[in-house]
């Protein structure tokens, strides 16, 4: 099949459809009926051309005025532009018609108005929650594609707050080329958001991905050789460094890295992948430039050389877990199922509310890339196109929220000692009823008085 | 959302929500979204039931002088019209009492009905839960620093 922008290709679409389709001119008249009328009708089609498909209009007694107005779309269309109607055109001759559904759209406008109608089955009269749902979602995607092209990788993807900052941040970091920070949980996407920054800011310029964590100082070195000897070959060449879990490279390698970063001035350019961001960064460094211990919310030490945060806090851009913006969920996840669906992964094409349902609950640890191998095993596992929660990964449709209020409640307790505290309120209370005679004590509990004794002195002790 | 704020206890050591619905989809919201950013300090409670057992169950906990309490109601077509009656006498009888609806094909017009009822918002999905149970708990947290 050849594709083009020519009406050919659609004539020799709809010829070779079986599917019977017709359209009805501004003036009321059947212009066009298909093959497929023909085969549905038992009638030859080009008697019933020019001839009035309009509801109620005066019709002779000949049976092709009465099949023509048949074909007529419902009132309201006009308004509407679009309705469905179960066309049952009167028999001919002994052969007897079926009905069949058939979608009216009206296209154009005013008196140059064309109608089309297409014959087959149709169930969308009744309103679907769940159909309407998924139409608001893709309405939301496509309007988020339309606006955010240029920063369009699906983690910036989201109607909260956060993820409306996030964006913000991202277009001023796209339109000026500086060192920037992106602070986010482990899985959130902040490399290829950090990509996509740099592919805009600085196009064609040369970067360099190294592991923080890995890091001394020979291996730095060893690893941005490519950008350094760039940066060496003339003086108006420019590079970039990006390095993951900044905050956990060793405080050797970050120092190398600063020195890099004084000798190149504006030339190379530090990108910092960081977990999620210490308070420090938006506060007054008053602090030691010789040894900067951070606090992080986790109450964790971090080092980070203090010429280093002060590249780094140049931009910022922070991305919030997916657990504090559950409202996000449901778009992400759709956005992710139409690629994998695009790119025919699975026949799974959108999500049942109950799916969703099941993931806005469970607090994805991993953030943004679980939730994209969640959505591709479940495009994959589907067996139809609504994607049910058995589809999903067995972590996320066995996860259960605990109840709050019980473990609220629970404080931690020792079992032995509360038993021997038992214990030993009911030995007093029998010695006490015995007058201090431990035999008859023990005697009365059905214990021996060995027992009894031990337990006494247990206590003493 | 500001009716919310209002109407907390602003001595709250205690918040009950109570859900009315038939399967647990809006509780497990509950549960999950419920105690966010509320401190230990605070009891947390949530519970089902019917609506005939509805109003019971707030008379009890609405007594509470530190008690702050949220009735979650789910609305469908067919439970709409006798949640409506419960909702409206909930409302009369104990004002400070916030009343959330989840709703399910609920045609809009019917929507803005239920808010002049007494239901403080209306939720369509479980995930909006969040935002709201998060500004109950602010406001929850903010007032016990100042009380």
């Amino acid at each position: 099949m050849t594709a083009g922008t020519k009406i050919r290709n659609l004539m020799r679409l709809i010829d070779s459809s079986d599917a019977p389709m017709w359209a009805i001119g501004p003036s009321g008249k059947l212009v066009y009926l298909s093959a497929g009328v023909a085969a549905w009708l038992g009638v030859d089609v080009d008697q019933l051309l020019d001839r009035r498909a309009v509801a109620g209009s005066p019709i002779t007694n000949d049976p092709l005025d009465l099949i023509a107005a048949t074909l007529s779309p419902p009132p309201g269309l006009t308004q509407r532009g679009t309705a469905t109607l179960r066309v049952q055109p009167s028999s001919m001759a002994s052969r007897r018609v079926s009905p069949l559904d058939v979608r009216f759209v009206r296209v154009g406008r005013g008196e140059s108005a064309v109608t089309l109608a297409i014959g087959g089955q149709f169930d969308d009269r009744a309103v679907d929650e769940e159909i309407s749902d998924a139409a608001l979602v893709r309405e939301q995607l496509d309007l988020w594609r339309k606006r955010h092209t240029a920063i369009a990788t699906t983690a910036t993807l989201g109607q909260s707050s956060s993820a409306k900052r996030m964006r913000s941040r991202i277009e001023v970091a796209c339109g000026v080329r500086t060192h920037f920070g992106i602070f986010g949980p482990a899985g959130c996407g902040a490399e290829s958001i950090a990509m996509k920054i740099h592919q805009h800011s600085a196009p064609r310029e040369p970067i360099a991905t190294v592991d923080g964590p890995l890091m001394d100082p020979e291996l730095l070195d060893a690893s941005i050789n490519p950008i350094i000897a760039v940066l060496a070959d003339s003086s108006e060449s420019k590079a970039s460094v990006l390095v993951r879990e900044l905050d956990e490279m060793p405080i050797e390698a970050q120092r190398h890295l600063s020195g890099l970063l004084t000798s190149f001035g504006n030339r190379l350019r530090l990108i910092g992948l960081c977990s999620p961001k210490p308070a420090l960064f938006s506060e007054p460094l008053g602090v030691d430039p010789e040894n900067v211990t951070l606090s992080y919310e986790q109450k964790v030490p971090k080092h980070l050389d203090q010429a280093i945060v002060d590249c780094v806090a140049a931009l910022t851009v922070t991305i919030e877990p997916l657990a504090t913006r559950c409202d996000d969920i449901p778009l992400l996840a759709t956005a992710l199922v139409d690629s994998r669906f695009a790119a025919k992964e699975g026949v799974g094409e959108r999500l049942s509310r109950a799916t969703l349902d099941a993931i806005v609950l469970y607090p994805w640890p991993n953030n943004f890339e679980e939730l994209d191998s969640a959505m591709r095993h479940a495009v994959r596992s589907a067996t139809r196109e609504t994607i049910a929660p058995e589809n999903l990964p067995l972590a996320v449709r066995s996860y259960r929220t605990s109840d709050g209020s019980k473990a609220r409640k629970l404080q931690p307790i020792s079992l032995d000692s509360m038993i021997a505290s038992y214990e030993l309120k009911l030995i007093k209370a029998a010695l006490e009823a015995c007058d201090g005679n431990r035999a008859a004590a023990a005697r009365s509990l059905g214990i021996t008085r060995s027992r009894l004794i031990r337990r006494v002195d247990e206590a003493s002790q | 959302m500001k009716e919310i704020v209002t109407s907390l206890s602003l001595k709250s050591r205690e918040v009950v929500w109570i859900v009315c619905e038939s399967g647990n989809r809006w509780q497990n919201a509950v549960r999950h979204f419920g105690t966010e950013g509320l401190e230990d300090s605070v009891d947390f409670l949530n519970f089902s039931c019917d609506s005939i057992d509805m109003l019971k169950q707030v008379q009890n906990h609405a007594g509470k002088k530190h008690a702050t309490v949220i009735v979650l109601w789910e609305i469908t077509p067919k439970t709409i019209a006798a949640k409506c009656r419960v909702i409206a006498e909930c409302r009369l009888r104990y004002p400070s009492v916030i009343q959330i609806s989840g709703i399910a094909r609920i045609p809009n017009r019917y929507q803005a009905m239920l808010s002049e009822l007494g239901i403080t918002v209306a939720l369509k999905r479980p995930e909006s839960l969040q935002r709201v149970a998060r500004i109950i708990n602010q406001v929850l947290q903010a007032s016990k620093i100042h009380p």
